[in-house]
């Protein structure tokens, strides 16, 4: 097995050499008269950039352009921040640009790169700058009274702030002067600004969730007029949100799960005491037996299928926990165990299952670790595997425990021609019919977690199975109060307040 | 994920993300023992010349072969991996799919008798249920298809809902074993 991941390694690292591809240095002319400039007769907030003295190539696919707070010796390793592309084909690439919005007061560098059709950019780069923005014109009144405070939803998961402000006395409403307001978010006083929003004038609350909790954060508003005319930036003072250490709106979860483990503990410390619980027979069970038996005296197989869940579904843990035993029973009897899996993960579980299994037997020398195998985690194609191995090894039983989905009929009709004796359990609600009809014995639902219990006859697992069985009588009764409340509240009007109580103890459950 | 559920602060957002990541790593690390597995398989099955070993030499030409092209060539669209995957798997997934046409008509040939008082229930609501489902429904009685959604919203609901609900709280009773420690199976031990 070592030698054959270490080999699967070797080839893997031949084939990803294999497909490295050396690239030639090519790429369009570098671009050399880039002039950036401070936009004229605006509100502040945008930087003109043009290249018009360019000669773009015949290949010439788009232009990238870069910006940062310094100077930009090469894009390596930068983003752009926006393409000029053609806007049809018949049409070169703009060759001037506008960046907008932008803080300020702060030096600003750009670059900007041709890129041919094949993708290739410019090596050499020229950028240009350092360039300043600022208000040069008066724009429209700012809004008033910026208030931010933290959320205090219950639950909140913190860096979610409520923003409020008053209406520029210039917002006339949708239509009028003030087209937006711009929300931005600073880390200091006088940092750069990051916009998180635009709302629609006549708007006067926003709530930002994007932020970090604990961090300090303030909060600006700007009237907007259209994309360069503004007005100036009504601030907020500073703001830190905390996030919620426990959701109020689950409390009822809280309080369900409570009575119900402590229903569960309670049957758990009978059984400890030594109680004789009782379980009602399950004949899907009982014949697992019976079905180990029979492929003993015939001398073929077993076949466990495991279902399609994932590990951390509480299915295939079942499924798990049953294979458990049967690998027990079949190591004493000395049975064939064949364990094709969907998952790598689980396959990994379910081998180590089945050699403890045999070890605890005492036949760890009959133990064949290939008897649990991984086909495919493709839906199909472990169905068409599967099948192909109860058609060639025709098993005298097949076991399917654990999250199915389409593929169950498929399997159990395949089973069943084969003649062998099937026994299904699964809790997919949509499969349970196709099992009813195709399979001996059906495990559905919580039959299949309760396998676990009645195949081990341990007192504390039966004890958690009474204590499952009191949960559904709590429950039971629940909604037989409910519907009689309910009943009693469509005929009898005083009774509505309380039908409506009772509901909104189970709201968000 | 439990605590996540109750406890909204970033923090515990932050570690669930951080868990989940891991499991994507750890499943990543599990498939090359799975594919580890799947090759020792087959390849045993040729070395010791298996009565299959058609299917086994098939199965590692397929895995072999489609590593290669897609890791060599890529697997975008207009790549020879895609064309495989569009051409030769797709059509197989389907006609596997498709198979389930063929076997439930022979489950329902063989399972639809009325030979105790459950099985003529399921034979005559299955009877219902498909004829409401055709136009020839209609024409045989023009109320079928609304007594047929009855049949399906009353009984069948409820008894989809009961069984949702034993569902769930097995799944709690499993998973609280399983915290608790009262059940270790899983973990290949008693």
């Amino acid at each position: 097995m070592r030698r054959c991941c270490l080999l699967l390694l070797l080839y893997i690292a031949a084939l990803s050499l294999a497909s490295c591809r050396h690239r030639p240095e090519v790429g369009p002319e570098p671009i050399t008269t880039l002039v950036v400039r401070d936009r004229a007769e605006d509100t502040g907030g945008a930087i003109d950039l043009d290249w018009s003295g360019y000669a773009p190539p015949p290949s010439l696919d788009h232009y990238n352009i870069y910006r940062s707070r310094s100077a930009i010796p090469t894009v390596s390793g930068l983003r752009p921040i926006a393409k000029a592309t053609k806007p049809d084909e018949t049409t070169d690439a703009p060759t001037s640009y506008v960046d907008t919005p932008i803080t300020d007061g702060l030096d600003y560098y750009y670059a900007v790169t041709a890129v041919d059709a094949d993708g290739n950019e410019q090596r050499v780069v020229t950028g240009a700058g350092p360039v300043q923005s600022a208000r040069q014109e008066p724009g429209p009144a700012p809004p008033l009274d910026v208030q931010v405070q933290d959320d205090d939803a219950p639950d909140d998961p913190g860096g979610v702030i409520n923003l409020s402000w008053t209406l520029s006395p210039d917002d006339t409403g949708l239509g009028g002067a003030i087209t937006a307001y711009q929300i931005v978010r600073l880390e200091q006083l006088e940092g750069e600004e990051k916009v998180l929003s635009d709302v629609l004038a006549g708007r006067s609350t926003y709530t930002d969730k994007s932020g970090d909790p604990k961090v300090q954060y303030y909060y600006g508003v700007r009237a907007l007029a259209d994309e360069t005319v503004r007005s100036e930036m009504a601030r907020s003072g500073a703001i830190i949100s905390y996030g919620r250490w426990y959701n109020g709106n689950r409390t009822n979860v809280v309080v369900s799960l409570g009575i119900y483990a402590a229903l569960v503990i309670f049957f758990i410390s009978r059984a400890r005491r030594g109680h004789e619980l009782y379980v009602r027979p399950i004949p899907g069970i009982e014949a697992l037996d019976d079905a180990i038996g029979r492929a003993t005296e015939m001398g073929r197989p077993i076949l466990y299928v495991s279902g399609l869940g994932g590990a951390s579904g509480i299915s295939t843990i079942a499924a798990m926990i049953i294979l458990g035993r049967v690998a027990r029973r079949v190591a004493e009897y000395g049975t064939p165990l064949l364990v094709p899996c969907n998952d790598p993960i689980v396959m990994n579980i379910e081998r180590e299952i089945v050699r403890q299994a045999y070890l605890e037997a005492g036949h760890a020398d009959a133990h064949d670790p290939d008897s649990v195998f991984f086909v495919t985690d493709s839906q199909f194609a472990y169905v068409a595997a599967v099948d192909g191995i109860m058609l060639r090894e025709r098993p005298a039983a097949c076991i399917y425990m654990g999250y199915f989905y389409a593929e169950s009929l498929i399997l159990a009709e395949t089973g069943a021609s084969t003649g062998a004796i099937q026994i299904a359990g699964t809790d997919a609600d949509t499969q349970l019919p196709f099992f009813v009809t195709a399979c001996d014995y059906t495990l559905m639902g919580e039959e299949l977690y309760a396998a676990s219990a009645y195949l081990s006859r341990e007192p504390m697992i039966l004890g958690s199975l009474k204590g499952q069985d009191w949960g559904k009588v709590v429950i039971t009764a629940l909604l037989v109060t409910g519907a009689a409340i309910v009943a009693l509240a469509a005929n009898w009007a005083p009774a509505a307040e309380l039908a409506e109580s009772f509901k909104n103890l189970f709201a968000a459950l | 994920m439990i605590v996540q559920f109750f406890v909204p602060n970033r923090l515990s957002e932050d570690a669930t993300e951080r868990a989940s990541d891991w499991l994507i790593i750890i499943g990543a690390f599990a498939f090359i023992l799975g594919v580890g597995s799947l090759i020792k398989t087959h390849g045993e099955r040729l070395r010791r010349r298996h009565p299959d070993w058609p299917y086994s030499l098939l199965a590692l030409a397929a895995f072999a072969g489609m590593s290669i092209v897609g890791v060599g060539w890529g697997i975008d669209p207009g790549k020879p991996a895609f064309w495989l995957f569009t051409n030769v798997y797709v059509p197989l997934d389907a006609t596997m799919f498709s198979l389930l046409a063929f076997f439930v008509a022979s489950a329902a040939y063989r399972t639809f008798r009325a030979r105790t008082p459950e099985a003529t229930v399921l034979l005559v609501a299955a009877v219902l249920i498909m004829l409401a489902r055709v136009p020839l429904g209609a024409f045989i009685y023009e109320g079928l298809p609304d007594l047929a959604e009855q049949v399906l919203i009353s009984p069948v609901t409820g008894a989809k809902r009961g069984i949702i609900l034993g569902i769930t709280l097995g799944v709690v009773a499993t998973s609280l074993r399983i915290i608790l420690g009262v059940e270790r199976a899983y973990l290949g031990g008693e």
